[in-house]
Parts: C-alpha cells; structure tokens; sequence
C-alpha cells in the first residue's frame, strides 16, 4: 500500500534541473529571518539556505459531510516553499514588496526561490518543505524576470546596502515594486524593475493633483 | 511552522456515523480469510469483528505540479490500512455489481467499495482522498442498512437477503453460471459471523 499526495493548489516552475517557488522573507539588519516568526536562516558560504529537517505539527482535514474532521498528527517538515498560483504568478506579479522604516527593513513577498528534488521533505498539496534552497543568481534572477510583462529598465541593487536602493516614500513609508533578490559572488543583491518605479511616481503625483 | 493535508476533491467525503465515520473498502473473502484486493495483505480479525494493524512505514508519493505535467517526489510515511471516500463514482446506483462471487475449488468473495466503519482516533495519515487507520470494522446489519440509505441511496426493504459468507455459494447456486455470480450488496457482522447482505436489483 502506498500513499500519494497531489497538488490541490499552484504549481512551481522547473528551470533547468531546479524548481521554483515562491517565499516570504524579511532582511532586517543584515539578517535573514521568517516572514512570521522570528526564525533566523542558516546560509552557507554559497549563498544556500540551510536547516535540518524536524517533526512539525501536521494537520489533517478529512473532509465528513460537508464539513470536516480534524486530526492532529506530525511529519518531518523543512522550510516551506509556495507554489505560484492566480494571483502570485510570474505573469501577473508585482513581485516584490520593499519596506523601509527608520531601521530599515526589507520585505520580499513571493520571491522565487529555487530547490532542488533531492531537497524537499514534505509536500502537503500545496506547500512545500524542503531542507535547502537558494535565491537564483544573477542570470536566472534575469531569466525569471522575463516571465513577468516587459520589464526593460531592470537595475541591480546591494541588498545589504539599502541606502541605495532608491526608496519612494509612501504611506507608512511602504513602497511597492517589482523586485528578484539575487546571490551573487557572496553578496545579496535586488534586481528591481524601474519601470514600476515610474508607474508608482505617477499614480502618487496623480493622487497629490 | 506546520503543514496542512486537505481533501483535494469536491464531493468525496466520509460519512459520520454516531462516533464513528464511515468509509470504504474493497477487499477480498478468500476461503473464510479477509485479504486485500491485490491478495498481498491478510487482515488480522479481533473476536469482536475489529480488523486491526500498527502503523508501518509506507510508500509516500508527492507528485508536484509544474507549469506543465507533474514532477514525483518519492519519501515515506507511518500509515495503516487505506480506507477510501464516498465519492459520485461510488454510489450504488452507478454500479452494476459490487460483490463477484467464484466458487472454483475454494470460495472466492471479492467485495468493492464495502462500507467500513473507523474512529476519528484511529487515523494515522490523510492524503487528501485516502485515509489510514490502524483499526476498522464492518457495521451490523442494523448500520449496513442505514449505511446504504445514506451513503448509496439504496432503500432497502423487502428486495433484501442475508447469508453467511461461508454458506453463500450454496444460498446463490440458482445465480451461479459456471461457478461465476456478480451480484450488489454489503457485507456486514453480527455475533461472531460474516454475512452478505444482497440486493435483488430490479
């Protein structure tokens, strides 16, 4: 007997022997750390993340007349990946979401990320876990950004130098633009598209007038 | 973090049943033992009609969705003996039997799609259509007939028959062609014995 478990939601992207998917990560004073919890990543020198895998709690909801039953159970997890869906595909994102507050602290949502199959350790139909993963350097950072609608004015930015990203200040100080972070030679980096820069300028001017 | 196994299809479900839920199971009663329809597995029986096993390591598939296709992902799981959902595809009326009876030498019963009854506590794993369980039994002839009232929207009335598994090539010897007989209905326990509880299909 064997179980199997498919995808109920999303899907991931295969780019040459890697998959993609997307994740929530902030960059907070040159730490890397969980979008909800304070967990802090593990990066080796090649720019990988890293984590053993360990029990976590797994939940299952068999469904019983139109409403279902919850059993709690456990499972060896990893650190989750997300499947692109509707709203948060390639084609259709606003990839990036960057905040600057006084401290300055960065948040990437839905960023790709890339593992390989030997990584993953668990896949509950949606999300996936897996034991490492990498940010894409700066060729597939590239390449990724080409499966989103014509971005032509892409500039590089050191990630761990945010004072030169060029921040719009907005309500609450949040900016919202397209962006891929990318790892290369030992150093994070944010390809942004200027483009959406621009577009945001003029929405904001249009709200001024 | 945690992860979450949701059903995966719309109208598969299990049936609650008092304390317990109810699914199904397609098996097989091989001259007087239960075994499982690819004849690879051999059920333990309690005296209380209670089949029963302790969760082993299984075979886990995750089968990943790409942009095209699918990628396998192979690992394993602790589960126990699979019991299926109540689907569409699984209602009695779509069926055209459910029990195929061969007596060639031995006494061959191969039940599909039998309702079972399971505890909530007794599920090892889910994977979004099949449940695990370490422990599942047959209803009584009092639950397989409202079992199939609310699960295959049978009525059953006077259209119905019992017998003892063991004794049913003799009670069918009139439906039998060349020792082959296919024929719809439920197995069920009731003090200490297995019975078929058969539908005469109009």
């Amino acid at each position: 007997m064997c179980h199997e478990i498919l995808g109920r939601e999303g899907f991931f992207i295969r780019m040459d022997d890697m998959l993609v998917g997307s994740k929530t990560m902030l960059f907070c004073d040159g730490v890397w750390k969980g979008s909800i919890s304070n967990y802090i990543y593990s990066i080796s020198p090649e720019g990988w993340f890293h984590d053993e895998a360990k029990q976590q709690d797994l939940t299952f909801w068999v469904p019983v007349d139109d409403d279902f039953v919850i059993v709690e159970s456990t499972c060896i997890g990893g650190m989750h990946v997300s499947p692109f869906n509707k709203c948060n595909a390639p084609k259709d994102l606003r990839q990036g979401i960057l905040k600057s507050t006084g401290s300055i602290l960065i948040m990437l949502d839905y960023i790709p990320i890339l593992f390989g199959e030997d990584d993953i350790v668990f896949y509950d139909g949606r999300d996936i876990s897996v034991k490492a993963f990498r940010f894409p350097n700066k060729v597939e950072a590239k390449k990724l950004s080409e499966k989103i609608p014509p971005r032509r004015h892409l500039a590089s930015y050191r990630i761990e130098d945010p004072k030169e990203i060029p921040f719009i200040e907005g309500y609450l100080s949040i900016t919202l633009r397209f962006a891929i972070p990318y790892y290369e030679d030992g150093k994070f980096y944010l390809l942004i598209d200027k483009d959406n820069e621009r577009r945001l300028h003029e929405i904001r001017h249009d709200t001024e007038a | 973090m945690c992860h979450e196994i949701v059903g995966r299809e719309r109208n598969v479900q299990y049936l609650p049943f008092g304390y317990e839920l109810v699914g199904t199971k397609s098996m097989l009663f091989d001259n007087g033992i239960w075994k499982s329809n690819d004849w690879d597995y051999t059920y333990s029986v309690k005296d209380n009609g209670w089949f029963h096993s302790s969760p082993k390591e299984q075979d886990l598939t995750f089968r990943i969705p790409l942009v095209v296709g699918t990628t396998e992902v192979k690992s394993t799981c602790m589960a126990g003996m699979h019991v299926a959902s109540f689907n569409q595809c699984n209602r009695l009326e779509a069926l055209h039997s459910n029990i195929m009876v061969r007596s060639i030498d031995s006494l061959l019963i191969d039940i599909d799609r039998a309702p079972v009854l399971f505890m909530k506590d007794d599920i090892v794993f889910f994977d979004g259509e099949d449940v695990s369980v370490k422990a599942f039994r047959l209803p009584t002839e009092y639950e397989v007939r409202e079992i199939a009232n609310i699960a295959f929207h049978a009525s059953l009335g006077e259209e119905t028959f019992s017998c003892r598994m063991e004794d049913c090539t003799e009670v069918l010897s009139d439906k039998m062609y060349n020792h082959f007989c296919y024929l719809y209905g439920f197995p069920y326990y009731e003090d200490g014995k297995f019975f078929l509880l058969l539908i005469e299909k109009r």
